[in-house]
């Protein structure tokens, strides 16, 4: 049989696998053992060590899977739109508050990404900015960033 | 008698007002999000987790559970009407179901679901109140080796589940590892903040959840978000005849899923399909599976909402999650300060015991719900999708900051979403790395313990017999699938 490298699991694999190495090095600076107890950097070196060897078992199983299996469905198009417009939304939140910011987040999925008419999506987006606003700031008293609106 | 006693103060305090209306917002939402595709009751249960800070932790408990098992219900609907199983464990129900759907018997085939869930689910919940509290009262002799097995039993048999043990695995040891972060619980050393002050408090819980089940699945759903044409519901009150056909599944269904889902890790999902193949062995004719056989629908149903109950006798009494949901609930227990475990029975006695009397109106709830307002419910169906995820999105962002009114944390939610969403392409379980978050103060704090207590000999964890038994527990948790594929590769090799 064919053998094709699943390149998806082996970019996860890589991304814990440096994981793994960032724990490493972090615990060559703690304390391992402490008499006869385990130090601060004991378990922190283990699951760094651990996830190392466990990834790069997944690497190989992905570098050798007989038929790697299908890669999720539809492209990449519109989980990055969709990312971006989240980061986005997050970058603003400082910068315009969070109503208007949501808000603009809100309208750009709808109208970009989903290509929806513009009033349903303005009255849509400006109903759950709203509908948040009220939800965490008013009823919660979660102090949500005002951006320009605040004090 | 005892436990008569401690169900009667259970109902004294799941029947006050504010836990009735926990109960059926809870199995609305839950009914609701069963329904709707590209969100399940792990991400349901994630983005409501900032709005229940200011409730009780019964209240928040009971409004979990009910949205766990009333998904159950929903994604019956799903599956029944248009062929897209809303949850993992109703894939049986949709062979059956929807044949019987498009032989006009959708209605049929709604209504036995719902009754057979019902009656699973109080079969299964009067299990929970047999066997969760003697196995909470064994466990109480649990020491810190116990007790460090126990954590390594649970991830390991959460890790085992999916598709590839490596991967379960990993995703247990990553979630370990940032569990990891902060300031080191014994010696108060700060460890992998990277010079970040932010990062001395660690990783919150609720932003990895958020972010893995909430951001990170609309990124991996988002690109199936059309309309779906739905058939018409009518006449759910099933014919004499239905009944006769269906009670036998609906009490096999009942006791296997219970049994299945005791089983640390095993779920809903494997319950429905062995109910179903039960079903199908046990049939005069099998032939009629596949074509619209209302016991395939019947026991799988069955099945799926006993182990609902079921999964939830680990979590409550040994604090080991059942299923993904259950890890999530139980991160949601830690977080409102109750520690989940066989202490739970006698600190907590009176929350356990409504949760449980709660679970029984839930069903109670939803089977009213579900008989009259059936088609309903489908109706929700038709909403497209799109008009969904973003405000999911907008309600993650809302609810990582009020964790802690910090940007940070909302940056980690962009990140971390990242990660949840090729976790969900590539087929890496998310569970156990939000399992292992939660779980890993508790991993750290017994292994020193019992190192502190056996003056730093390893032995300590297999010379103790329960300790040992958990341990082994945990190795066939990951010998027996490995084993199975072994075989099943020789027995290709050698056909």
């Amino acid at each position: 049989m064919a053998r094709r490298v699943a390149w998806g699991d082996l970019a996860v694999a890589a991304g814990f696998a440096l994981m793994g190495l960032v724990w490493l090095r972090e615990a060559g600076g703690l304390d391992m053992w402490n008499r006869e107890t385990p130090g601060p950097g004991f378990l922190v070196a283990a699951f760094g060590g651990l996830l190392l060897a466990l990834a790069a078992i997944a690497a190989v199983q992905a570098l050798v899977t007989p038929a790697a299996p299908p890669e999720g469905d539809g492209s990449l198009r519109k989980p990055l739109l969709v990312l971006a417009a989240t980061l986005g939304g997050v970058l603003g939140l400082e910068v315009a508050g969070f109503a208007l910011s949501v808000f603009l987040m809100l309208l750009a999925l709808f109208t970009l990404a989903e290509r929806k008419k513009p009033l349903p999506s303005l009255l849509a987006a400006a109903g759950v900015a709203a509908a948040l606003h009220f939800i965490f700031a008013v009823w919660l008293a979660v102090p949500l960033p005002m951006g320009p609106f605040g004090d | 008698m005892e436990t008569l006693s401690q169900l009667a103060m259970g109902f004294a305090s799941a029947l006050t007002p504010t836990h009735i209306a926990m109960c059926f917002l809870g199995v609305l939402l839950g009914q609701i999000v069963g329904v709707l595709p590209g969100i399940g009751p792990s991400a349901a249960i994630a983005l409501l987790l900032p709005v229940t800070f200011g409730l009780d932790p019964a209240s928040a408990l009971i409004m979990f559970a009910g949205i766990y098992y009333g998904s159950q219900y929903g994604g019956t609907l799903t599956s029944v009407l248009v062929s897209v199983p809303g949850e993992s464990s109703t894939v049986m129900t949709s062979i059956d179901g929807y044949q019987m759907a498009l032989q006009g018997r959708a209605g049929a085939a709604l209504g036995i679901a719902a009754i057979g869930s019902f009656i699973a689910g109080t079969v299964g919940t009067i299990g929970l109140m047999l066997i969760a509290p003697p196995l909470a009262k064994m466990a109480l002799a649990f020491g810190p080796p116990e007790y460090f097995a126990l954590v390594v039993l649970g991830l390991t048999a959460l890790a085992a589940v999916g598709s590839s043990i490596t991967k379960g695995l990993v995703a247990g040891v990553a979630g370990l590892a940032l569990g990891t972060m902060g300031i080191d619980p014994q010696v108060g050393v700060p460890r992998l903040d990277f010079g970040q002050i932010w990062l001395l408090d660690g990783i919150e819980f609720i932003v990895l959840t958020v972010a893995l089940f909430g951001l990170g699945e609309v990124l991996a759903s988002c690109n199936g978000a059309s309309q779906r044409p739905v058939a018409r519901v009518v006449n759910v009150l099933p014919t004499r005849e239905d009944w006769r056909a269906s009670r036998a599944p609906i009490a096999r269904g009942s006791v296997i899923g219970f049994l299945i889902g005791v089983l640390p890790a095993t779920g809903a999902t494997i319950a429905s399909f062995v109910a179903y193949i039960v079903e199908k062995k046990l049939a005069k004719d099998p032939s009629r599976f596949g074509r619209g056989a209302i016991e395939g629908v019947a026991g799988p149903e069955a099945s799926n909402n006993a182990a609902a109950a079921g999964a939830m006798v680990p979590m409550l009494s040994l604090g080991v999650p059942g299923s993904g949901t259950t890890a999530i609930i139980l991160g949601a227990l830690i977080m409102f300060g109750v520690r989940p475990g066989p202490e739970m029975f006698t600190t907590n006695a009176e929350l356990v015991w409504a949760l449980m009397a709660s679970m029984i109106i839930g069903n109670l709830i939803l089977l009213i719900m579900n008989l009259p307002l059936a088609g309903l419910f489908a109706r929700l169906l038709m909403v497209p999708y799109s008009w969904l995820y973003p405000p999911i999105l907008a309600l993650c962002i809302a609810g990582v900051y009020s964790q802690s009114n910090s940007i940070e944390d909302a940056w980690l939610l962009v990140g971390f979403g990242a990660l949840g969403y090729l976790m969900k392409r590539y087929d890496w379980p998310m569970a156990p790395m939000v399992l292992g978050l939660v779980l890993s103060p508790l991993f750290e704090t017994a292994m020193r313990q019992s190192l502190t207590l056996s003056l730093g000999d390893p032995a300590i964890f297999v010379t103790r017999p329960l300790a040992a038994g958990l341990l082994a527990c945990a190795a066939l948790a990951l010998a027996v699938p490995l084993l199975a594929a072994l075989w099943r590769r020789l027995a290709w090799k050698f056909a």
